[in-house]
């Protein structure tokens, strides 16, 4: 039988099914707590994965990856704090639903969201796999260079009431995302003396510190008004409502699974800047601009759908190429390899086929696996909210010490989140928004290596021109960038002048 | 009404606490080791470092009969990792993978301010080594390492070679190799790991590549590897030539090993020493590391010492090649 | 900082510009004595810090020419409340190594809840407490015991080896 059909019936066997439900729970824990990401939650799984066979592993695996990037959605939704830095999109919509009494639905679209964008990410891998890798691979420095680039015009949805302050804010991360050790050269810098400072600012770290304890010092800081974060109120017929909405928007939802599959397959580009594209891209071709940082639904499952779409495009020039997309590709990669099996052009063909498509398959299936499993935690997730605010601050504080202490076992990162907390919760009050600082941050890493080996290059090629512009990726890159930046300044003087004229009303 | 489950709840789990330390009291201490030992990776999951655990993890386990946790602290080329192995207890159940000539490279560079000294860490064991190799696309002009040189004597520093950062042994062996045959490459260091290199190279965006040559063997069909550093040919691609054949002296190869911190007691690296070189020798290891393109070392604690040392004399004087 | 009806005012443009400017100082600052390097590994953050600096002067411009006002803190209760928790949570930080993490717990769940609870009655503070660190145990065998997450268990107390739940 074609190994692409028995690789569908496999997955659908009761065996596979439980290792996915196995894996959809784990991942979902792994994502929700702050500070856990998926790779770790994929490393803690490899050795109980040595006693498995092969295809076993994988379909373990890809669950627990896959529904990780749901799990993240919620702390973000209800606590304003991202489970994993994918999620740093979903917590400006998502939390503001949930202090508009509608944590219920939130958590539902975003439910709703991660499932179909790891359908489309199972698709795209399943039918596109090839083609894509050797997109990938025209991918060089300069357009990783462009793409980051293409990165800080997101900056326009981000910021608020004052685009000085979004600029301000945004150069601010691209500086602290050059503390430690220099991407390419083997130089420290900004570190005054601090050995702790070698290893850098942690995004997890800084994304706890930025979104998280600002949150929570707002949380008392309302708590006589607010002894609740917000009400409960149970939502009948909320499922129907949010497939409604879901599904009635289908280029939003084509939009947004693009973006995250592109990015998968982008070097060096992972789910956060995924996600905050998908958003951005919303915000732009949305009619209903002015709802977004209140509480918008489309801001809410575009990043959701993205950030989910990823994890499987990740897996393209993994499994084709033997390139890890990212982290957690990296880790399922290394699994592969000791368990004898080597990517390649082989895994698709031959003996290895059906294992292969099993697994792929079990990325399309792990959407409405998830999707099941989910619809019962949300119930009982949501009675967070329940909780009030005296006991829930301090908790919600806590688990961010807890999960800024897990990334590298460092007391000295949860002083820096601490820092970043306090520092985040004043910029806050002076009207700079953490969403511009979180994106220099992310993308500082990316555009910084990518500029440093591209002019090395320029050097080696005796013009710049030819390295950075006259590259067809580069070249759409580029011309993109000039089209977010004129759409990104229209559309926020848009958003200013209907925001403006609701006050004067 | 809240008083009442806040009461309750405190009282379950204060119960719940005295039934676990009674269970715990109920124990007893053996010879070494008694509980996990942690592993401390100080490159990112997925690399080589972690392959190298992951390799002997099952098997090391079997035989000391504790679970091996592995930790990840990235960072610093390595000098977060080995800074905080250094700084651990030495009882034996905090070791670290050492990766040379990384280990050396950070101290060398950056001398205090790297977190860690060489003697600070005890070298236990070397496991595996790569040599370096220089490697283009299977349809380059360049098929013998004999055009590559030709080419670049009569173009001087056209050729863009890619490599694993700067002051890496990508770095190092381009330069002694440069240096042995007299020609100008331009080397382009990529961030990011070995994995960037070789889409680099493959994409078309670089002429040439130079990092560990297990890579060039997992993706032999896209790549040639025009000539191997070190002394003998890899037994994974016995036709590929190394540098000293065409009279260049290129020596830098990268290695993995198993330390603790200096002050560990010795029956501790005795027994991680034979375990590890136990695991090593077994039949399905030795073929699954010689098919992966990389060499077997079966270093234990003395020749690991002096390995280390012969190391540090002979990358002060490179490391000054590229000041 | 100003006190009106309105609450505590402070113009944000003006101070949010010197911030950055700070920033920026400290950044170009790092950078002309920064340890050896090549050129390139100094040229992103004077890029960033020069753009920062730019931004910090346009803020202040608008801050000066405009008086643009942001109010910060509703009242002294507000500005009390959020303080009073910050000096809580460093202090937890502070003493995380020293007291372990299920104590430091302990104390804030149940501090904060009496104290912000609104039962400020002061018997029942030591229920609270009670319950705090019960709360502060059962997290700590939850991380620690299952997660595997090195938190401190206390140097006053041993180092917290007493702790069943370690591995």
């Amino acid at each position: 039988m074609d190994p692409v059909v028995q690789g569908l019936l496999n997955v659908l066997s009761p065996q596979y099914l439980l290792l996915m439900a196995v894996g959809t729970v784990a991942g979902a824990i792994v994502g929700a707590l702050p500070g856990f990401t998926a790779t770790m939650g994929l490393t803690l799984l490899l050795p109980f994965t040595f006693v498995m066979d092969t295809t076993s592993s994988l379909v373990l695996m890809s669950a627990l990856h896959s529904s990780a990037f749901f799990g993240d959605a919620v702390p973000a939704i209800l606590v304003a704090t991202p489970g994993t830095p994918s999620a740093v999109a979903t917590v400006i919509e998502g939390h503001q639903l949930t202090r508009k009494g509608k944590a219920h639905h939130a958590l539902l679209t975003a439910l709703l969201a991660s499932a179909l964008g790891a359908l489309m990410g199972g698709v795209s891998l399943l039918t596109l796999a090839e083609p894509l890798a050797r997109l990938s691979l025209r991918f060089g420095p300069p357009e990783v260079f462009w793409v980051g680039v293409l990165g800080l015009t997101m900056m326009a949805s981000l910021t608020g009431r004052s685009l000085v302050k979004g600029l301000a804010g945004t150069a601010l991360g691209l500086l602290l995302s050059t503390v430690g050790v220099a991407h390419v050269e083997n130089v420290v810098r900004y570190a005054f003396g601090l050995p702790q400072l070698q290893g850098g600012v942690d995004l997890v770290v800084a994304l706890i510190g930025f979104f998280t304890i600002p949150q929570v010092l707002a949380m008392v800081e309302r708590r006589r008004e607010e002894r609740y974060v917000a009400e409960y109120r149970e939502q009948r017929g909320a499922l129907r409502e949010v497939f409604r909405e879901t599904l009635t928007k289908p280029l939003l939802l084509l939009r947004a699974g693009v973006v995250g599959i592109i990015v998968g397959i982008v070097p060096a580009i992972g789910g956060p800047v995924a996600a905050l594209m998908a958003y951005n891209e919303a915000w732009r071709a949305s009619k209903k601009k002015e709802e977004f940082g209140k509480g918008s639904i489309e801001g809410l499952i575009a990043p959701e759908l993205a950030n989910n779409a990823v994890g499987p495009a990740d897996m393209i020039p993994t499994l084709t190429l033997g390139i890890p997309g990212s982290a957690p590709a990296a880790v399922i990669m290394a699994a592969l390899l000791l368990h004898g099996v080597k990517p390649g052009a082989g895994l698709f063909t031959g003996a290895s086929a059906i294992m292969t498509y099993t697994y792929i398959w079990s990325y399309v299936v792990s959407g409405f696996v998830m999707f099941v499993i989910g619809y019962f935690l949300i119930r009982l997730l949501a009675q967070v909210i329940r909780i009030p605010v005296s006991l829930l601050a301090p908790l919600v504080f806590t688990l961010a010490v807890i999960g800024s202490f897990a990334v590298r076992n460092n007391l000295f990162d949860v002083w820096m989140m601490l820092g970043f907390g306090f520092l985040g919760y004043g910029l806050r009050k002076l009207g700079f928004e953490s969403g511009p600082i979180v994106l220099g941050l992310l993308l500082g890493p990316i555009i910084e290596p990518a500029l440093v080996t591209s002019l090395t290059l320029a050097e080696a090629r005796g013009s710049w021109l030819h390295v950075f512009v006259l590259r067809p990726f580069s070249l759409a890159f580029i011309l993109l960038t000039v089209w977010s930046l004129v759409r990104g300044l229209r559309g926020w003087s848009l958003m200013q002048r209907t925001a403006v004229e609701a006050e004067d009303d | 009404m809240r008083g009442t489950w806040r009461g309750t709840v405190t009282a379950v789990l204060a119960a719940g606490l005295v039934l676990s330390l009674l269970w715990a009291a109920a124990g007893a201490p053996s010879a070494y080791p008694t509980r996990p030992i942690t592993w401390l990776v100080a490159f990112a999951p997925g690399g080589q470092s972690d392959v190298e655990v992951r390799r002997v993890q099952p098997h090391l386990e079997k035989l000391l009969g504790v679970r091996i946790l592995v930790e990840y602290r990235t960072g610093g080329g390595g000098a977060v990792g080995w800074s905080e192995l250094a700084r651990a207890r030495p009882d034996g159940y905090t070791v670290g993978g050492l990766v040379m000539p990384h280990m050396v490279i950070q101290t060398l560079l950056r001398g205090a301010e790297a977190g860690y000294r060489l003697d600070q860490i005890r070298s236990i064991a070397w496991t595996v080594a790569a040599p370096n190799a220089l490697m283009v696309r299977k349809d380059s002009p360049f098929r013998t390492l004999r055009d590559f040189v030709e080419y670049a004597k009569a173009n001087p520093g056209k050729l863009a070679v890619g490599g694993v950062e700067r002051l890496s042994p990508s770095d190092l062996s381009l330069a002694q190799f440069m240096q042995a045959a007299g020609i100008r490459l331009t080397y382009v260091p990529i961030a990011g790991g070995a994995g960037p290199v070789m889409t680099s190279l493959m994409g078309g965006h670089v002429d040439a590549a130079t990092t560990a040559a297990s890579h060039g063997i997992r993706y032999k069909d896209q790549v040639r590897i025009l000539a191997v550093s070190g002394k003998h040919r890899l037994k994974a691609a016995p036709d590929v030539p190394t540098f000293s054949e065409f009279g260049y002296n290129v020596t830098v190869e990268t290695s993995w090993g198993v330390g603790a911190p200096a002050g560990v007691p010795a029956e501790v690296v005795t027994r991680l020493s034979q375990a590890l070189l136990q695991v090593m020798r077994m039949p399905e290891i030795r073929k699954a590391v010689e098919e992966e393109g990389l060499t077997p070392l079966y270093y234990g604690p003395a020749e690991s010492q002096a390995y280390v040392n012969r190391l540090v004399a002979t990358y002060r004087d490179l490391v000054q090649l590229l000041r | 900082m100003e006190r009106h009806e309105n609450g505590w005012m402070v113009n944000d443009a003006l101070w949010g510009g010197l911030l950055m400017l700070a920033v920026a100082a400290v950044a170009l600052w790092g950078a002309a004595h920064g340890t050896g390097g090549q050129v390139s590994v100094w040229l992103f953050p004077r890029l960033a810090a020069v753009s920062l600096a730019l931004c910090g002067l346009m803020l202040v411009g608008q801050g000066v020419r405009a008086h643009t006002r942001v109010r910060i803190w509703q009242d002294r209760m507000h500005a009390l409340d959020v303080l009073g928790f910050a000096g809580a949570v460093v202090a937890y930080v502070a003493l995380l190594r020293t007291l372990g993490f299920w104590l430091v717990t302990g104390l804030l769940l149940g501090g904060t809840a009496h104290a912000l609870g609104g039962g400020a009655k002061p018997g029942r503070v030591w229920g609270w407490l009670a319950f705090g660190i019960a709360l502060g145990l059962a997290l700590d065998a939850l991380f620690v015991g299952v997660f595997r997450v090195p938190l401190p268990g206390g140097a006053l107390w041993g180092e917290g080896s007493w702790r069943p739940w370690v591995p």
